[in-house]
């Protein structure tokens, strides 16, 4: 990007005072150079985004900042309802709720090592990846709606998992203010047999050894200690979610000018919380986090079943899970005022700290692990939610290394299988339905995750606790 | 006997213009004196020679004075006693009332210097009233010099001339004569502005009149003001050189509109036949040459046809170009499509779209004449070989509009992928999308199209439209586990239908690389590119 168009606050801190229709100032928290790697549409979407009504405090970037839809990837905005603040289908994304969970096995690297292959091959023929890939379940409607509401908690009931497992997820597992009913027969008719599938894109499993602590405080609260291994999970609502995000996209264009809205891009569609509309759609992708919530859990049903068998030893226990694409409403002090508001976190992390009344008990006193994904091949990290990112960006934090390159670009430069021998020879074991899939992803075609994750770290947005540094690789 | 340069060769001189004719004034001579030195007697009317060796035109200088009605009414006067200045005084205006001896010195006592450097038309005197031919000179020059201006008093003079009834008197011929040479000058608009302005259009060209004040719809005609959508046309064709046939259809093409009954404005339906009779009755009246006239009437009867060129039908493409004569007549076809194009962008905002009709024609054409008209004769009853060659010419130009271009492509985005899908109509640029977002996923000819997918979508636009499309395949592709190779889109105003035919996924046999997510409003674009082929665009997230 152009940094002429910013005032440099901090070193990793930018920020654009408001022009034109801009209500509040567009803020973005990166180093120089991610600033200057950065797309130019991250300052246009960015800024566009401060012109929505209603919005609070300022428009803010994380540091993977990206193109996206309307709201730039890494993108965090706030509304207040009362003051006609609104909620948008692109500022929450199509894949809604699509995030990451880490689970610990208690293993060591080394004692993994001689199962890599095996478990490589058993955990891809057992969770369902890729294009087409259906899951065990088949939901009737009464089963759908009953997921639609309860989230993991519902997967929990049916014997996925445990209800230890619901403390460490966000909203406790089960997000309130769900409404199935908002949900369309097209959404369900996409989902009904796709709970507990990873789908593709990004998506992924890794088996990931800690490769060094930061923290060690906080390290030992999330029980990471160095050269042991975790399961993370990276998937989110399926074909539900992406339905509800493209029918309310459409929905919410077309409403805009009867609400007085005026869209700079067609892509920030919006309606008012306030709003028959917006109420709508807050129900509908309230149920679209719940099946996310719901497809991670029974994902890590399957993988617990893959472990029991190999490493009957192995318990895997949830350190905790988050979502990178919703609109929640959340409490935040803003001018020494608390204030209801609606954050949008679109490719963005929360990142509680210490205190939050919305942590699990033992939790409580360290902060929110935050679970920053990595792409296929290079690190993985895990912070922790401060103090003083309470009073940033609405306690919220990157959420991955975020594309440099796109797809297009990325088959041109590698090949599937080029690319999965070379990371065979660093130890990475990659198990993929697609090899043009495994191209487009590969490692080159993302950011420095390391300097984004420095950078969220400089900012204060959260701590660095943990780097993680991938074996296995489920790919979708 | 002396003799000078006279009239427009001093002007342009002065202008800084080049001069091409000269013309010459001798004082002081008889006609005797110059049939002595050689120069040879023309004029029948009044005095004028020929030099024995440039064949430059030499006049006596004279005075005429007007004797009666009309063009021919004057009572001429030459003899070496007719001065200089009195030859000067009975031109029309002051600019054109200057004269050069042979050393080079100015004679200039009408003051056309001063109104040269004022850019101002000004008659020399009240003898201007007396051939009311001027008018039409003064509205030429106008064309010709768009940045002079008229003198108020020529423009109150000129007004009288035309309250008199002398306009009307004119022969058709010289009217002729002095538009055509109008039309082919710099701005020839100026031409109708003034004659409008002295009340002269609306008697010499009462049906061109009638076009100010008429309106158009807006949303295609910016400027709404028929008049002056004639006038930016035949300016285009000026600005583009053009020859006078195309000029002459450019100023008639709309005629029919003034006729329109005021209670269907803005609209003009069948104008074009009305205007088909508006071009047959003026030429007939000012005596329009049979190529002019015959360009204006193809003009005036099918610029509709030719603006809608990429919507019609093989069989209406080829009536068309007989219709026409594109056939026999090549280069009176090229006239024909230069006009249309006049048409076309004689209008506000439209100088640099896109017109891709007359290439698509040109294309038609070659199609059309590509088929062996003899052996299709030999092979024909008799009696219909007229219809026989017409229908292989529109079979050949059907073959022809299949295999036009249709493609799609992918474009990048940083995260995601776009898709684009062109084709001859904006249906077959939806099939293309469709396909460009298949071979996001695989390669389209890894997929056979065994099983078939209704599918309908309804949106206020063509861009929505789009992303209903695709999106109502990615529902179908995500919910039947399906991959999807052919297309037929159906369009009708805000509503789609479509059948898609694919098969089952099958993880070996597609090797699909990703799952689309939905389709998005980002690069989100429908319209024609520059050679008139539909585009249909849009990121889709995966």
């Amino acid at each position: 990007m152009n940094l002429g168009q910013f005032e440099q606050v901090s070193d990793v801190e930018w920020r654009v005072a408001p022009f034109g229709k801009m209500r509040v100032p567009a803020v973005v928290y990166a180093d120089q150079a991610l600033m200057r790697e950065m797309d130019e549409k991250v300052f246009e979407q960015l800024t566009n985004v401060a012109t929505l009504p209603g919005i609070v405090e300022a428009a803010y970037a994380m540091p993977d900042a990206h193109w996206g839809y309307g709201f730039p990837i890494g993108g965090v905005a706030a509304f207040d309802a009362e003051a006609g603040g609104v909620v948008s289908a692109g500022g929450v994304g199509f894949d809604i709720s699509c995030g990451v969970r880490t689970l610990h096995t208690g293993l060591t690297a080394d004692a993994i090592a001689p199962l890599k292959q095996r478990l490589a091959d058993r955990l891809f023929a057992r969770i369902p990846a890729g294009v087409g890939s259906t899951g065990q379940l088949r939901l009737g409607a009464g089963e759908m709606d009953a997921m639609l509401r309860g989230g993991a908690r519902w997967a929990v009931e049916r014997g996925y998992g445990s209800a230890a497992d619901l403390d460490r997820i966000e909203e406790h597992g089960c997000i309130a203010g769900a409404e199935p009913d908002q949900v369309s027969e097209h959404a369900k008719r996409r989902q009904r047999d796709e709970v507990g599938t990873l789908g593709s894109g990004n998506h992924y499993l890794e088996l990931q050894e800690i490769v060094e602590i930061y923290d060690s405080k906080a390290a030992d609260r999330f029980r990471l200690r160095q050269g042991e291994v975790v399961v993370s999970i990276h998937c989110g609502s399926r074909g539900l979610g992406h339905q509800i995000g493209t029918e309310f996209l459409k929905q919410m264009v077309i409403a805009a000018p009867g609400y007085g809205i005026e869209l700079p891009d067609r892509e920030l569609a919006c309606a008012p919380i306030n709003s028959p509309l917006g109420q709508s759609y807050l129900g509908a992708m309230r149920a679209a986090v719940n099946c996310a919530l719901a497809n991670r859990q029974v994902i890590t049903h399957l993988t617990r079943e893959v472990f029991a068998d190999l490493l009957p030893g192995a318990h895997l226990n949830l350190i905790y899970d988050v979502s990178h694409n919703t609109c929640k409403q959340e409490w935040h002090t803003v001018d020494g005022k608390s204030r209801s508001l609606y954050v949008h976190r679109k490719g963005a992390t929360r990142a509680f700290g210490p205190g939050h009344p919305a942590l699990p008990n033992d939790l409580r006193d360290i902060g929110q692990p935050v679970l920053i994904g990595g792409s296929m091949g290079t690190a993985s990290y895990i912070l922790v939610g401060t103090e003083a990112g309470m009073s940033r960006a609405f306690s919220s934090a990157c959420h991955g290394a975020g594309r440099a390159m796109s797809r297009h670009q990325a088959t041109r430069q590698w090949h599937g299988r080029a690319l999965v021998d070379e990371l065979a020879s660093q130890g990475i074991v990659i198990r993929s339905p697609s090899l043009r899939g495994v191209a487009e992803e590969a490692p080159g075609a993302y950011k420095d995750v390391s300097a984004v994750v420095e950078a969220a770290d400089r900012a204060g947005l959260a701590r660095k606790v943990a780097k993680l540094k991938p074996l296995v690789c489920i790919k979708g | 006997m002396k003799i000078y340069t006279v009239g427009g060769a001093v002007r342009d001189r002065l202008l800084g213009r080049p001069v091409v004719d000269r013309d010459y004034v001798v004082v002081g001579a008889t006609p005797d004196e110059m049939v002595a030195l050689g120069y040879q007697p023309v004029g029948k009317d009044f005095p004028v020679f020929l030099h024995p060796q440039t064949h430059a035109e030499y006049a006596l200088a004279r005075t005429e004075r007007k004797s009666g009605h009309g063009y021919k009414g004057f009572t001429v006067y030459a003899a070496p006693d007719v001065t200089l200045e009195e030859d000067l005084r009975r031109r029309d205006l002051t600019i054109n009332a200057m004269a050069e001896d042979e050393a080079g010195a100015l004679v200039d006592p009408y003051g056309g210097q001063r109104d040269l450097a004022a850019k101002t038309f000004r008659h020399v005197s009240a003898a201007f009233a007396e051939d009311p031919v001027r008018i039409l000179r003064v509205a030429r020059f106008a064309a010709r010099f768009p940045d002079f201006a008229v003198a108020a008093e020529t423009s109150a003079l000129m007004r009288q001339i035309v309250d008199s009834g002398e306009v009307d008197a004119l022969v058709p011929e010289r009217v002729w004569q002095e538009v055509a040479r109008g039309l082919m000058e710099a701005q020839p608009s100026r031409m109708f502005r003034v004659l409008r302005d002295c009340g002269a259009l609306a008697r010499l060209f009462p049906e061109i009149d009638r076009l100010f004040g008429v309106p158009q719809p807006p949303e295609h005609h910016p400027e709404v003001d028929t008049g002056v959508h004639v006038m930016l046309v035949i300016d285009w064709a000026a600005r583009q050189g053009l020859g006078l046939p195309v000029r002459f259809a450019a100023l008639t093409h709309d005629l029919g509109k003034g006729v329109t009954p005021p209670e269907l404005w803005p609209k003009h339906p069948g104008h074009e036949a009305k205007s088909v009779e508006g071009v047959r009755a003026l030429s007939e009246r000012i005596r329009v040459p049979a190529d002019c006239r015959d360009l204006a009437v193809a003009v005036a009867r099918d610029h509709g046809h030719v603006h809608r060129a990429l919507e019609l039908r093989p069989g209406t493409l080829v009536e068309l170009l007989e219709r026409v004569d594109a056939f026999r007549r090549p280069d009176r076809f090229e006239e024909f499509l230069q006009a249309c194009e006049c048409d076309f962008r004689g209008r506000p905002g439209y100088e640099d779209k896109p017109y891709p009709a007359p290439d698509y024609l040109r294309q038609a054409l070659q199609a059309a004449q590509a088929i062996d008209a003899a052996e299709v004769a030999r092979n024909a009853d008799p009696a219909r070989i007229r219809e026989a060659i017409f229908q292989a010419r529109a079979q050949s130009v059907a073959a022809w509009h299949d295999r036009a271009e249709r493609s799609w492509e992918h474009f990048p985005h940083q995260a995601d992928m776009g898709v684009r899908g062109i084709g001859p109509t904006l249906a077959a640029a939806f099939e293309q999308a469709a396909l460009a977002m298949t071979a996001v996923v695989a390669d389209p000819a890894s997929v056979m199209a065994r099983e078939a997918v209704d599918i309908r979508c309804e949106a206020p636009d063509a861009e929505l439209l789009l992303a209903d499309w695709l999106n109502a395949l990615i529902l179908e592709m995500a919910a039947r586990h399906m991959l999807f190779s052919r297309f037929e889109v159906h369009l009708d105003g805000p509503r789609l239908h479509a059948t898609a035919w694919g098969e089952a996924v099958d993880s070996l046999k597609h090797q699909p690389a990703v799952e689309i997510k939905g389709a998005t409003y980002t690069g989100l674009k429908v319209g024609r590119n520059e050679s008139g082929q539909w585009l249909a665009q849009c990121v889709v997230d995966v």
